[in-house]
């Protein structure tokens, strides 16, 4: 029987596996750390009491990039129904069941293209400009996110499919220096009519702080919402609903080819049913048949 | 005499020759009606900047007036960007890979993807912002 004393040295080999072992542990262990930082840095860490949800509400361009989405979709249809037909074939009869489920007329947020002075605004608080305390209060990490998302959905309405990672940092940098520049902008007015005390901004002010920076008046955010943002979702609504069209045009199509073939292979079934057994198949039929 | 009649009487600049009517309606018109024209930028946003500026964002209006105009910026800067693309692809259709024109389709189904390259030039042209490359230390 082999002795085991304390303390005694190990054969070398059993080193050599041991360090191997411990190496990978070692590895291991610094993987799951760098990844428990990554969790620990991203704001999804935080728990689900503590995170906020904030919404990007305009309903035009959320139905735009909506619609931008299903018509790209529709489009890779069409486009597999010209390349592919053998898989079109396939997906042609889930097909048929979504297509009843598409609107034939998008609803889209109305314009009023009648002038301002002749449209009557209802009272409540927030044309009176009654304060307002905003409950959600958010850090760098929640701006940046948001602003990204904003940035992306913005994007898409201006015919931008995709953006470079270096891209969207840039151009969340620059917004938010835009938006120092015009907080700038403002408390410099606001020192230079000798309000350096008051925090409030009224509609002048503003106006004032956003000619200084932008050279141009605030009056131009209605044409804006207009011609870049209401107008552009009336287009994208119309293609969408051509697109559709298109589409049903094209499972139509297939499928009363389909129905052509179906009939055509039934009647020759029906005649000549040795027409559909591979040679492969009639042969091994005939050993059968000579060995029985 | 008849030279003197013919000429407008001087209104020491009182009267502001009329606005244009395609450049946009009166602020104030405009103010009571922003509630229908809601933003994609959140107003929390809006308030961080204007609570770190040490400014009230107390009137929900001024508000969104603000969050208004980051979102045109916005749309301004992909616009031009936008525009420096579609000239770029023209003079060098290699440069855009994702463009399907080769396959013979529908020029309004191009991709165009926003890189730095077309990025970097619609912010220093119209808003002044430069953006250098970082200089590596060799």
């Amino acid at each position: 029987m082999k002795r085991k004393h304390w303390g005694e040295f190990k054969e070398k080999q059993d080193d050599v596996e041991l360090a191997k072992k411990l190496e990978m542990d070692r590895q291991i262990i610094f993987e799951k750390r760098s990844e428990l930082k990554i969790l620990h840095s991203s704001v999804y860490f935080e728990p689900k009491e503590n995170r906020i949800q904030l919404s990007h509400k305009n309903p035009a361009v959320n139905q735009i990039v909506g619609l931008k989405q299903k018509q790209e979709l529709i489009q890779e249809l069409i486009d597999t129904s010209q390349n592919d037909v053998y898989t079109f074939q396939q997906i042609l009869p889930g097909l048929n069941s979504t297509l009843e489920v598409f609107p034939t007329k998008i609803v889209t947020p109305k314009v009023n293209d009648k002038l301002n002075c002749f449209i009557s605004t209802i009272q409540n608080d927030f044309t009176t400009g009654k304060p307002k305390n905003i409950q959600k209060k958010v850090n760098k990490k929640c701006v940046d996110l948001a602003l990204r998302k904003s940035i992306c959905g913005l994007l898409r309405i201006t015919d931008f499919t995709d953006i470079t990672e270096s891209a969207l940092q840039l151009m969340t940098d620059s917004v938010d220096h835009f938006y120092k520049s015009l907080m700038e902008s403002i408390v410099n007015v606001l020192n230079f009519d000798d309000r350096d005390t008051e925090t409030d901004i009224d509609i002048m002010t503003f106006e004032k702080a956003f000619f200084n920076l932008m050279n141009e008046s605030s009056t131009v955010f209605l044409n804006y919402f207009k011609n870049e943002i209401y107008l552009k979702n009336q287009q994208v609504a119309t293609e969408f609903t051509e697109k559709v069209a298109e589409l049903k045009k094209v499972v139509n199509d297939n499928s009363h080819q389909n129905l052509l073939i179906n009939e055509i292979q039934h009647s020759e079934f029906s005649t000549n049913s040795q027409f559909y057994i591979k040679e492969e198949v009639k042969q091994e039929y005939d050993d059968y048949e000579d060995e029985a | 005499m008849d030279n003197n009649s013919e000429q407008k009487p001087s209104n020491f600049g009182i009267h502001r020759p009329k606005e244009n009517p395609n450049k946009g309606g009166s602020l104030s018109e405009f103010l009571p009606q922003l509630e229908n024209y809601s933003p994609t930028i959140p107003d929390a946003v809006t308030c961080y900047y204007m609570n770190s500026s040490g400014l009230n964002c107390a009137d929900p209006r001024i508000v969104r007036l603000i969050s208004i105009a980051a979102q045109k910026f916005i749309s301004d800067v992909a616009n031009d960007a936008l525009q420096h693309c579609k000239t770029k692809s023209s003079a060098n259709p290699n440069v855009n890979k994702n463009q399907k024109d080769k396959d013979g389709k529908n020029p309004k189904d191009k991709k165009f993807t926003l890189t730095v390259d077309d990025l970097a030039p619609a912010l220093n042209e119209n808003y002044g912002i430069k953006t250098t490359q970082m200089k590596y230390l060799t």
